[in-house]
């Protein structure tokens, strides 16, 4: 699965991780598309090939598949193959080499403009399906979920988290230490629910368990309240 | 008809994928299929002790992939059935003989000789189910009604469908409904509510399986055993029929019930 994080400087980080083969690498970029809903469009995306070794096929298969659809703006292709970032460079594409010669000399005008970018990279995401066992979502603004949550599958977002099925996997909202953060679910089965620095421990015998809640901290604790009377 | 590859997998070990191949493998060809089943668990070697057949090898799938013989040298034929093969896979080798794409050429070149492929896959997320799955069109998901178990299946499944495999069909076995009923045991509204995929199969436990299995002899070919029955219907599910499920629930117990089950002929 194609790993999605938003990084502070409203950039979109894509991980392909190399154990996929190139079609599965292909087939990942097609359903991250039908996944996410519009999210892409117009912002800035660095793919991650990891150290896999990239042909001119699978370059334009990305680009059809992906960039031109998603109508996202790739800012920087990531690689450690040597030989895949002399043929990116070749063609014109810009690089995490490149990216780190020009960070120094850049900086100063990045600063200008991290006001806006991290305005377009408060983007919601929206997860179409169920996040199963072992599949996990990293966002730097809100994250909602279409479908359940199953046990053994992770949520982590800076923003708030809802969850219109079952939660029963861990999430994480707040990530970056906000405790202003709300989680909100259609039936808590979560044995343990994260919101900024505080960590809520939940048994099976809550009168909670498998309702609609909402938990946010208050008075510096994590409460649980049936939803919507919290907010 | 047009060939079906089928990898039968579960992501634990030891909840019958082997055992629900080497059945379903022999309802299909018992209902007049070509079959081929494929033994993809390189280096732990088992479809060929539960289908009877293990005194026949020759060749094996790493003897086809490394060019030692042809396809059709390795393929094992049934000694009951002249339409149902397998091809074992080598014991004294590892997952990493095989790659996914050596995988994908074997089940290519069978494509046209037989109406079903199924690929017992092995256990685990690693590279000898990638190597299983890769073969294959369609995934037959099986699982016990266990937490492990269905946490494991949750994490197949979604493996699968990155994969592209459709459709991700489901099979629960041994389920036990004394248990179920006692609350102890999940059960089948519970697995599916957490996997949320399309259920072709409920299979009893059943002691004739371990007997089956230990006999070479698979269920399918004329037990009239629950689990046989559970494993037949699998198969015509596969195959389009709509079969209802079996009341595993239904009073099964005491004389009245048996005296039921004579005059009734079941």
């Amino acid at each position: 699965m194609i790993q999605l994080k938003g990084k502070q400087g409203g950039v979109l980080h894509c991980t392909v991780p190399e154990e996929m083969s190139d079609k599965e690498a292909v087939d990942g970029f097609s359903s991250l598309l039908s996944s996410g809903s519009n999210i892409f469009k117009d912002c800035n995306v660095e793919i991650d090939l990891q150290s896999r070794p990239v042909s001119f096929d699978l370059l334009a298969k990305i680009h059809e598949n992906f960039i031109t659809p998603s109508e996202c703006v790739v800012k920087c292709w990531i690689t450690s193959n040597d030989k895949t970032r002399s043929f990116f460079e070749s063609i014109g594409l810009k690089t995490n080499a490149e990216e780190r010669k020009n960070d120094v000399s850049a900086s100063d005008a990045h600063e200008a403009n991290d006001q806006s970018a991290v305005c377009s990279a408060r983007t919601g995401y929206v997860y179409f399906g169920n996040l199963r066992s072992g599949q996990s979502i990293k966002h730097s603004c809100d994250v909602i979920v279409l479908g359940n949550v199953n046990t053994g599958s992770e949520i982590i977002a800076s923003g708030n988290v809802t969850v219109l099925g079952r939660l029963c996997g861990v999430v994480h909202a707040g990530c970056e230490g906000d405790c202003n953060k709300v989680v909100i679910t259609r039936s808590l089965e979560a044995g343990q629910v994260r919101i900024g620095t505080k960590v809520s421990m939940l048994e099976d015998s809550s009168p909670f368990w498998r309702k609609a809640v909402s938990l946010k901290i208050e008075d510096n604790k994590v409460q649980v309240c049936s939803w919507p009377d919290l907010l | 008809m047009a060939c079906r590859k089928i990898v039968i997998t579960s992501g634990k070990g030891g909840v019958g994928k082997t055992t629900a191949t080497a059945n379903i493998a022999a309802s299909l060809a018992s209902a007049g299929y070509r079959v081929v089943a494929i033994d993809g668990d390189v280096g732990l070697r088992n479809l060929d002790v539960i289908m009877g057949l293990e005194n026949r090898i020759v060749y094996n799938l790493i003897d086809v992939i490394e060019g030692t013989c042809r396809v059709n040298q390795a393929l094992i034929r049934d000694k009951r059935l002249d339409n149902l093969y397998m091809i074992p896979t080598a014991q004294s080798r590892t997952k990493d003989a095989v790659t996914a794409e050596q995988m994908e050429a074997v089940c290519a070149e069978l494509e046209n000789d037989f109406d079903f492929i199924l690929i017992d896959s092995p256990a685990g997320i690693e590279a000898g189910f990638k190597n299983a799955a890769s073969g294959a069109d369609e995934a037959l998901v099986v699982t016990t009604p266990e937490v492990s178990a269905v946490r494991d299946a949750d994490r197949i499944i979604g493996l699968l469908e990155s994969m592209g495999k459709a459709p991700i069909n489901l099979v629960i076995n041994r389920i036990r409904p004394e248990m179920v009923k006692r609350g102890e045991m999940l059960g089948v509204q519970d697995v599916l509510d957490i996997l949320s995929v399309e259920l072709i199969g409920i299979v009893p436990d059943d002691e004739s399986i371990v007997t089956s299995a230990n006999k070479g002899e698979p269920l399918a070919f004329g037990s009239d055993s629950r689990a046989g029955t559970a494993f037949k219907n699998i198969a015509k599910r596969l195959c389009g029929e709509e079969v209802p499920f079996i009341d595993l629930f239904s009073d099964n117990g005491g004389f009245f019930a048996a005296l039921r089950r004579i005059f009734s002929g079941k």
